[in-house]
């Protein structure tokens, strides 16, 4: 890339010295062409540099960081058959199917995502993924034309892995917020607020189900002082359903995780950033004790 | 629409906006009670359930420990006598039920420690996660039931809401004083009869 933008300068210099000292037009037209044609193949160049660095980096490196960290799991010694592993595939997302199975979101109509991670631990199958949701919305003018605008529907990382207990209804933990869209949107739906017991909890998250005796069959007071934690570490908007005996939770960031970083250098803070961020949606497994199977799901 | 506004600005709109006020926060606050009430009782029957269930586990349970060894019958001997009437009993004998239950359990548990091989097979695995399981929901069940009656109490206490829960006769349900450990404490004399 630092090579690509010299060789770019020297052209544009070269542009520029024969402006300086040559009349002749047709010279400085030849130049300015070969100075901008070379500079647009230049940076194409450097784009693909780019792109391969980063595939490179998440294919080997992070790719290399998850495998390493499923080898070195110590399995529980009175459960023989404990299977654990993990892909990652930095190309892939989660599926846009399963999102709207996890009602979290409205409506939308472009989904793109990144850096899809999926896997075993013990009885728990789990995936996430980076995501970045878009609808595509058309207005009309006062002139009667037609316009359209993309709004952010979410944007941020999805996680799913089956839930420890079986239950047919639909519950909900959203931001607590007065106008909070997603309130409103599940409660067209049927779905009805309920307190919980735990003040903070309810303080942070607005809880909604269709079965009032389930949620708090989910939602354990361990549980729930395992989800206060990780919305504290997580630092973004956490939202979470649980349905069909899957727990589906979104946190809502800008932020790419976990992604190698082209201009900084420092590749090791790099790498314990992403091992860290790998580390928040792993553990969950095991802080939210989703391995604690209920024999009737064996 | 212009007319509807014309309408509502002369003396005889406002009043007959203030009925459709008054009945439709009537009819709100009627039904509000009328869902709680539905919750609380979903809840109450949930917990009948869900003891009926803990029942037939432990009497699985004392069935394990009375084929492992011959010394140990009477638990599940009496288990099964009490379970195979349980339906059919009133809501006292229910209770009554309820409670010897819990005095079986214990010494179910301590006749288990004599027995390690025991709580090592499969068959003890599952029925201790099964008993658990039953247990969370039971402890679920109460929670809502408790949840519900507190906001409909609440409901039942505050104005304008009493003045309409009173007028519509809906009265203040008591709450299960019972904590996790002990179960004894349930009154669930009064609740099976619907007091």
């Amino acid at each position: 890339m630092l090579r690509n933008g010299i060789i770019g300068l020297i052209l544009w210099g070269l542009l520029f010295l024969s402006l300086l000292y040559n009349q002749s037009s047709s010279l400085t037209g030849t130049m300015l062409a070969i100075a901008f044609f070379g500079s647009c193949i230049l940076l194409g160049l450097s784009f693909r540099g780019v792109n391969e660095f980063r595939h490179n980096y998440s294919r080997k490196l992070v790719g290399g960081m998850v495998t390493t960290l499923f080898k070195n799991i110590t399995p529980p010694v009175d459960e023989p058959d404990y299977k654990y592993y993990a892909h990652f595939r930095p190309g892939y997302n989660v599926s846009g199917l399963d999102i709207r199975r996890s009602q979290l979101v409205g409506d939308f109509t472009d989904l793109e995502g990144e850096d899809y991670t999926s896997g075993k631990i013990g009885l728990t199958t789990f995936e996430f993924s980076e995501i970045d949701l878009q609808r595509e919305e058309t207005y009309t003018d006062k002139d009667g034309k037609e316009h359209k605008k993309i709004k952010k529907v979410f944007k941020g990382i999805v996680f799913i892995a089956d839930f420890h207990k079986d239950f047919q209804g639909e519950t909900f933990l959203v931001r607590k917020k007065l106008l909070g869209k997603d309130k409103w949107r599940l409660r067209t739906q049927g779905v009805f607020t309920i307190e919980l017991e735990d003040d903070d909890f309810n303080s942070a998250f607005q809880a909604m189900t269709t079965n009032d005796i389930e949620a708090r069959y989910i939602l354990s007071s361990n549980l729930m002082r395992k989800i206060m934690e990780f919305n504290n570490r997580a630092k973004g908007g956490v939202k979470i359903s649980f349905i069909d005996s899957k727990m589906y939770l979104f946190t809502e960031t800008n932020k790419n995780h976990f992604e190698g970083k082209f201009f900084e250098n420092n590749d090791k803070k790099t790498l314990n950033q992403i091992y860290t961020d790998f580390m928040l949606y792993f553990d969950i497994v095991e802080e939210f004790r989703l391995n604690r199977r209920i024999w009737s799901k064996e | 629409m212009e007319t509807i506004v014309q309408f509502l600005l002369t003396p005889t709109g406002i009043l007959v906006a203030g009925i459709v006020l008054v009945i439709l926060i009537l009819v709100g606050t009627y039904n509000r009670f009328v869902s709680l009430r539905n919750r609380v009782e979903e809840a109450f029957r949930a917990i009948d359930a869900y003891l009926e269930q803990r029942f037939d586990q432990l009497t699985k349970l004392a069935d394990a420990i009375a084929s492992y060894t011959d010394h140990e019958k009477d638990t599940h001997t009496r288990l099964a006598k009490i379970r195979s009437g349980y339906r059919e009993m009133s809501p006292d004998e229910k209770v009554q039920a309820a409670n010897e239950v819990e005095g079986l359990e214990s010494k179910m548990r301590v006749q288990i420690e004599r027995y390690p091989e025991l709580k090592a097979t499969e068959v003890y695995k599952d029925l201790t996660k099964a008993i658990n399981d039953i247990e969370e929901k039971l402890s679920a069940s109460r929670r809502s039931y408790n949840a519900n009656v507190y906001k409909f109490n609440t409901k039942l206490q505050h104005f304008p809401t009493n003045i309409i829960g009173l007028i519509m006769g809906f009265k203040k349900t008591e709450m299960f004083k019972a904590t996790e450990e002990k179960r004894q404490d349930v009154d669930l004399r009064g609740r099976l009869r619907g007091e």
